[in-house]
């Protein structure tokens, strides 16, 4: 048995070691674990870019795109709507400062409201703080909803934080480092009113606490307990408290003449141009086929643009299926995170260009490990069974033609 | 033959039937204290701790809550609690009034503890952007006048509404720098408000900071003050009510033989 309990615990030590060695950073920050219907029928992000990828501290980057609030019909009856909501980034803290951001050109240090089906643009730029491999995303934060997280791209920063520089002129004319501004000052009158305390409670740690103490207080002798010095003592703290209280604020009024509240305003955006036009679509049946990875959908697409049109995209949750028949992979796809990009994860049933005014029911098929690696195959196991996400057209002079696609989803499973 | 002492006289006065402790079991009377004040140490440091972060939360974490309104009212009467309860026990079994200085100073260590280590040295974040506030000058004066008046009404009245009272303009010695105006692309900010936008928090976008929503704005700008009165009135109320739950924490229950 002694022999049985030493082997046990040697494996088990011996595997909290190898554990501690094999461990490794976490850099993600749980985008996977987001339900899929949050993904896929709140925001559509698209055109995503990171202007530089490789920084030093104190370098900035910029990131750029535009994000489509899926219209009324698809977006989830279980989140709330965007009455109230803000631009901000998913990333491993602050690694990376924000100096700006904009929507729609409308400065966003707050929240605004935003418009179910409307598109809008949106810039973030960030200055490398901390040196390391970061992963960054754009993100909406909707009250009451939560974040919508959009597609990460990795970004690498070197050199030293000792070397960063982070400083602003305020509106009274003071030049002020924001990493440090006020640090000393805030320690300071920590240790002047932590020193006072402890002064205080020494006067009475030096006294015996509880076990005499507690006697004579059962014994009714408690008030002997009290000396005229410990009234002395306590007459002067309080008078101290009262008197630096007062000090303090008066110093600081008169060092910090000009001060506001915190702000609490929101912004209003401007429509921009829809980026949903030119296309029809119907939706007749989409099905889920579990061990092959596949969404399938039977749509009804009609032309009402002026020139013909092809399939090239279906994208979702930040994940794109491209057509390769169709040819779409231009820059910005080419930068775009490979580990979210299914290059030739789109199957179209007819590739042959749809005119202008013609309806033609195509079949599509959308097939990738990103559906089981991104964990959107669980949307099968949602409470209502819905998808949603946007199809690319692109016309022949190469104009992108944007629509919605969305609606039940039947799971198709082994042997069915 | 016998000596009377000190403690013995007094016994005979008050007619009581106090007996004075040994020199040796005063030594190790003396002893014990310091394993009390050990344990006290370490279990009231992380029950208040997680009482506070559970309850001020983001009021006292972040320097761009730290608002005019709910900050002023939240952090003293969620920071009092403790303080009541530990004064009963301290004050009505051993007579000791140090209970609510003990409370905010074991607080405000555990917080740099927290927020340097964890929120700084692992995350990153400024330390401007974490400094906790700190309740000594309330808690100072809640001791000072409960040893002056010996009476927990009192204390309740006078030391709890300086608790809340004092709370705001003995942390605007510090605090007042960060709400110095600054312009950011056309838009006006405090420096607090930009320090708290420029370090990314996934979690706390910036709606949910938006908190001065009411109608205090309209006391000749001065909410402040009126935020911090009403402080003071919650302060002596909650006070009392963890008064008494120290007392329920700290008086032992027997059950009587025919109880079983």
């Amino acid at each position: 048995m002694k022999n049985l309990f030493n082997r046990l615990f040697t494996i088990i030590s011996a595997s909290a070691v190898l554990a501690g060695f094999a461990a490794q950073p976490a850099f993600a920050h749980g985008e996977k674990a987001q339900e899929p219907f949050l993904r896929m029928r709140t925001v559509q992000w698209i055109d995503v870019a990171v202007t530089k990828t490789n920084l030093a501290v104190n370098d900035e980057t910029v990131i750029t795109g535009k994000v489509h609030f899926m219209t009324n019909e698809h977006w989830p009856h279980s989140a709330a709507k965007p009455e109230l909501a803000f631009l901000n980034v998913s990333a491993a803290g602050p690694v990376m400062v924000r100096k700006a951001s904009f929507v729609n050109g409308v400065n966003m240090v707050n929240s605004a409201k935003f418009d179910l089906g409307a598109d809008y643009a949106f810039e973030i730029r960030l200055k490398a703080s901390w040196p390391g491999k970061w992963h960054v995303h754009p993100m909406i934060n909707v009250k009451d909803a939560g974040p919508l997280v959009g597609p990460g791209t990795w970004v690498e920063v070197t050199g030293s934080h000792a070397d960063f520089k982070d400083e602003m002129k305020t509106l009274t004319g003071e030049t002020v480092n924001l990493e440090t501004y006020g640090t000393e000052n805030n320690v300071k009158w920590h240790v002047i009113w932590g020193l006072i305390a402890v002064a205080w409670l020494l006067w009475w740690l030096a006294k015996p606490l509880f076990h005499s103490r507690y006697a004579k207080v059962k014994a009714e002798l408690g008030d002997t307990l009290i000396t005229g010095g410990d009234r002395m003592v306590s007459a002067v703290v309080l008078v101290v408290a009262l008197g630096l209280t007062y000090y303090g604020y008066s110093a600081a009024e008169a060092r910090y003449p000009v001060t506001l509240p915190l702000q609490s305003a929101t912004a209003t955006i401007p429509h921009s141009p829809s980026l949903v036009e030119g296309v029809k679509l119907v939706l007749d049946r989409a099905t889920y086929r579990v061990p092959g990875r596949a969404m399938e959908m039977d749509v009804s697409i009609t032309n009402t643009s002026s020139k013909p049109f092809r399939v090239g995209e279906f994208n979702t949750a930040g994940v794109r299926f491209l057509n390769p028949e169709v040819g779409v992979m231009d820059e910005l796809t080419k930068q775009y995170p490979s580990y979210l990009l299914a290059e030739k994860g789109l199957t179209v049933s007819d590739n042959t260009p749809i005119q202008p005014g013609e309806t033609r029911k195509l079949h599509l098929v959308a097939q990738d490990a990103a559906w089981e690696v991104e964990r959107l195959s669980s949307l099968i196991y949602d409470p209502d069974s819905r998808f949603g996400g946007v199809l690319y057209m692109y016309d022949t002079d190469g104009k992108r033609l944007i629509t919605e696609v969305g609606g039940t989803l039947v799971p198709t499973f082994a042997g069915t | 033959m016998t000596t009377t002492t000190t403690a013995q006289a007094e016994v005979a006065a008050a007619g009581t039937t106090y007996v004075p402790l040994s020199p040796g079991a005063e030594r190790i009377g003396r002893a014990l204290d310091w394993v009390i004040v050990a344990a006290t140490v370490l279990v009231l440091t992380g029950a208040f701790h997680l009482h506070f972060m559970l309850t001020a939360g983001d009021w006292d974490f972040w320097l761009d809550w730290k608002d005019r309104e709910y900050w002023i009212v939240l952090s003293p009467v969620m920071a009092i609690t403790f303080c009541g309860a530990v004064h009963y026990i301290l004050w009505q079994h051993f007579r000791l009034p140090f209970g609510a200085t003990l409370c905010v100073t074991l607080l405000v260590v555990a917080e740099w503890i927290v927020r340097y280590v964890g929120w700084h040295g692992w995350s990153h974040y400024p330390i401007n952007l974490l400094t906790p506030a700190y309740f000594y000058p309330g808690a100072l004066a809640l001791d000072a006048i409960l040893l002056l008046s010996g009476s927990w009404v009192v204390a309740g009245i006078l030391g709890g509404s300086l608790f809340g009272f004092l709370f705001f303009p003995g942390n605007w010695a510090w605090l007042a720098a960060y709400h110095v105006p600054v312009e950011v692309n056309g838009i006006v900010m405090t420096l607090a408000d930009y320090i708290g936008y420029e370090n990314i928090r996934t979690g706390t976008p910036e709606y949910i900071r938006i908190i001065e929503r009411g109608t205090l704005r309209t006391f000749g700008q001065h909410s402040a003050p009126v935020s911090a009165a009403f402080a003071a009135f919650l302060c002596t109320l909650v006070y009392w009510m963890w008064w008494f739950i120290g007392k329920w924490f700290s008086n032992v229950k027997y059950i009587t033989s025919k109880g079983l």
